[in-house]
């Protein structure tokens, strides 16, 4: 997979980048916006991530030349503007997806994530296996080393989130969004205490806990 | 000059008794018109009844006699009478030399017994003539005409007696209405004055003039208001700006501390990702802050118009509670939810008044020691829908009921506990935005109870 990456700050583009390439993706990278629409012309991308406020052309400004030249790339826009009217006016540029500054770079992976997987039709699977724990979500079945685990409704569908993304970290925003759907992580940790109870619900001795506290940023599961 | 209210007001009134001079002026003159020819017909009538009555008596010839002493004592330049025979015919008149034009014979020529009035205007009268026909029987006709120089004269001098005072009123009235209009609004050029201070940023002071007028005095019982709130605000900004200050400090403070420490010297790599792993979460708190601050401050200016969905609120607090039920149980606090009845339905925004519950709930269970309680409680009365929130938590001093939904404020016990003291204003703002209520009843050491009010949505 290969990522455009229209940034003009040095830092920001660089640790996006090092988090792509840790998620195994490559990644191009323009600092400003006439060079960003020059690639997104000249080479082929999976996904273009482009901040709005860049210095020769904005962002905006290159999205509606893609889209004028009719390159269907996926775009998420990246900005530090936060209010309602500047998404919905990223959005109807012709942007797939739009982020807020300062973001959490697993939600930008997250998101790069869902919107490949949108824009290439790959179904989500109906079921899924990490080492020894399998879910089935048509039947509403989890099963540990041969043994039926039961869950409630949303921890259920808190071990789904984490399963589907299994191997990235999500954070606990993430996690209230997509599960509680949430848009704010309240102060005590409803989150943490929610994880605790899953792992007391999966656990097995001798085994791997499977789900783990990344420390400041959120909750990966994995065989580790 | 002509710009200003004193001026514009005095040149209003001025055309307002111009005009109600002329109509004055038009209703006198012409009633006193009527009034003194009515005067001139008497006379004329009453005299052809004198020579109707000589006639009657002593017959034409002493008629004719009477027209010729008539002729010598009257002035025959203001006053003519003639006497008409069967045949129109001009039989006795007084001296006609001062009288060149005058109507032909007996008009109109069918017998009428009644006299009646003519008015004759020429260039050769200096005044208009008033003219009396009487028939005397069937054979004679008296005719009496008069100059009506007097009435004229009556009606120059009326015009110029009100000329004169009509000019010498205007006067007066123009420059006393002036200084009057001027005199009335001091008042105004005092509250401008302080608002020229108030804008030069000197808010020491407030307008003590005291006005005549009830509407100057309230004026400038709303400047003084508003000065008040202009200072209470500057001071609120004064407040917030030094808490931010402290509390972006601290965290600031915090990750450079850490990273600092781990700079000097060797670290195990553990101890690099528990630095790494800190500064995320300095950062979120940060960010979380900041974010909240943008919120209240959007709320507040009504910038964020809520979008104006039907929003359960039983089901909102089903949701809260169920999420914060863990946590409680963790904390070994009783979480009790009850809703008595469903759904309580308000307009507004859903994302916005979950976190509101949330908040409340979030507070609650932080606030309540082991072993405590919290309840939260939804239900509704005819146009409003009520959520209390009960703990048995550590409580709050009264005098602080109100300045804890200020900005960063927070209670001395609570400085250790995680959070930033933005919470209740958020709580505050979104609830207001929504038209609706939230207070706080509490005793310390006993609990605090936090309601909120929202108006129900109507259906």
């Amino acid at each position: 997979m290969r990522v455009l990456l229209i940034e003009d700050d040095d830092r920001t583009a660089g640790f996006v980048t090092k988090g792509y390439n840790q998620a195994g993706y490559a990644v191009d990278r323009a600092a400003n916006g006439v060079d960003g629409l020059f690639m997104a012309t000249h080479t082929r991308y999976d996904i273009a991530v482009i901040d709005i406020m860049l210095p020769r052309l904005d962002g905006l400004a290159v999205i509606e030349k893609l889209r004028e030249q009719n390159l269907s790339l996926p775009i998420i826009i990246v900005s530090a503007k936060k209010s309602i009217d500047d998404r919905i006016l990223g959005l109807h540029s012709g942007s797939d997806d739009y982020i807020v500054k300062p973001f959490a770079f697993s939600e930008l992976l997250a998101r790069t994530q869902a919107l490949l997987r949108r824009v290439n039709q790959i179904a989500e699977p109906m079921t899924l296996q990490v080492d020894d724990l399998s879910m089935d979500f048509g039947r509403r079945k989890v099963v540990r080393a041969g043994k039926e685990i039961n869950l409630q409704q949303r921890e259920f569908s808190l071990l789904e989130y984490l399963m589907r993304n299994q191997g990235r970290v999500v954070s606990k925003t993430m996690i209230m969004e997509h599960v509680w759907d949430y848009n704010f992580d309240p102060e005590s940790n409803v989150v943490e205490s929610r994880i605790c109870r899953l792992r007391e619900k999966i656990y097995l001795p001798q085994a791997s806990k499977l789900i783990h506290t990344v420390r400041g940023v959120g909750y990966v599961l994995e065989k580790r | 000059m002509f710009q200003t209210l004193a001026a514009r007001l005095t040149l209003l009134y001025a055309l307002l008794f111009c005009l109600l001079a002329l109509i004055v002026f038009t209703v006198v003159s012409k009633s006193l018109e009527v009034r003194l020819l009515s005067m001139v017909d008497l006379e004329l009538r009453e005299e052809a009844e004198e020579f109707a009555s000589v006639l009657n008596v002593g017959g034409l010839s002493v008629l004719q006699e009477q027209v010729r002493l008539e002729s010598e004592s009257e002035d025959v330049e203001e006053i003519f009478i003639r006497i008409f025979d069967a045949e129109q015919k001009n039989i006795a008149s007084t001296n006609l030399q001062a009288w060149p034009v005058l109507p032909v014979g007996r008009e109109p020529a069918d017998q009428v017994s009644d006299g009646w009035f003519e008015t004759l205007s020429a260039p050769v009268y200096p005044n208009a003539v008033r003219i009396y026909t009487q028939p005397l029987g069937n054979d004679y006709a008296f005719q009496m005409g008069k100059l009506m120089a007097e009435k004229e004269m009556l009606m120059a001098y009326f015009r110029r007696v009100f000329a004169v005072t009509f000019i010498a009123v205007l006067l007066l009235g123009v420059t006393i209405g002036f200084y009057v209009a001027r005199g009335a609004l001091a008042g105004v050029q005092k509250v401008r004055e302080a608002a020229d201070r108030i804008s030069c940023g000197d808010m020491t002071g407030e307008v003590t003039f005291q006005d005549r007028a009830d509407e100057i005095n309230s004026l400038i019982h709303s400047v003084n208001h508003m000065q008040q709130k202009i200072k209470s605000l500057i001071q609120e900004l004064q407040n917030v700006t030094n808490n931010i200050a402290h509390d972006l400090r601290s965290p600031i403070t915090r990750m450079r501390g850490l990273a600092e420490t781990s700079l000097t010297g060797e670290q195990a790599l553990e101890d690099y990702r528990e630095l790494a792993g800190a500064v995320v979460e300095e950062c979120d708190s940060l960010v979380g802050m900041i974010n909240a601050m943008l919120e209240i401050a959007e709320t507040d200016a009504g910038l964020r118009e809520a979008p104006k969905m039907a929003v359960d609120l039983a089901n909102i607090v089903d949701d809260v509670g169920g999420l914060f039920s863990t946590v409680a149980e963790d904390k070994g606090v009783d979480l009790q939810v009850t809703i008595t009845s469903a759904p309580l339905l308000v307009q507004g925004d859903r994302s916005r008044l979950q976190r509101v519950v949330a908040n409340l709930l979030d507070n609650a269970i932080k606030y309540t020691p082991e072993g405590g309680k919290v309840a939260i409680h939804a239900g509704a009365e005819t146009e409003y829908i009520l959520i209390t929130i009960a703990d048995t938590g550590i409580g709050i001093p009264p005098e602080e009921h109100r300045t804890i939904f200020n900005r960063f404020y927070r209670l001395d016990q609570s400085r250790s506990t995680p959070g930033c003291g933005l919470g209740l204003s958020l709580i505050q703002a979104v609830v207001k935005a929504h038209g609706g209520m939230v207070w706080v009843e509490s005793e310390v050491g006993q609990g605090s109870v936090f309601t909120i009010k929202l108006p129900r949505k109507q259906t």
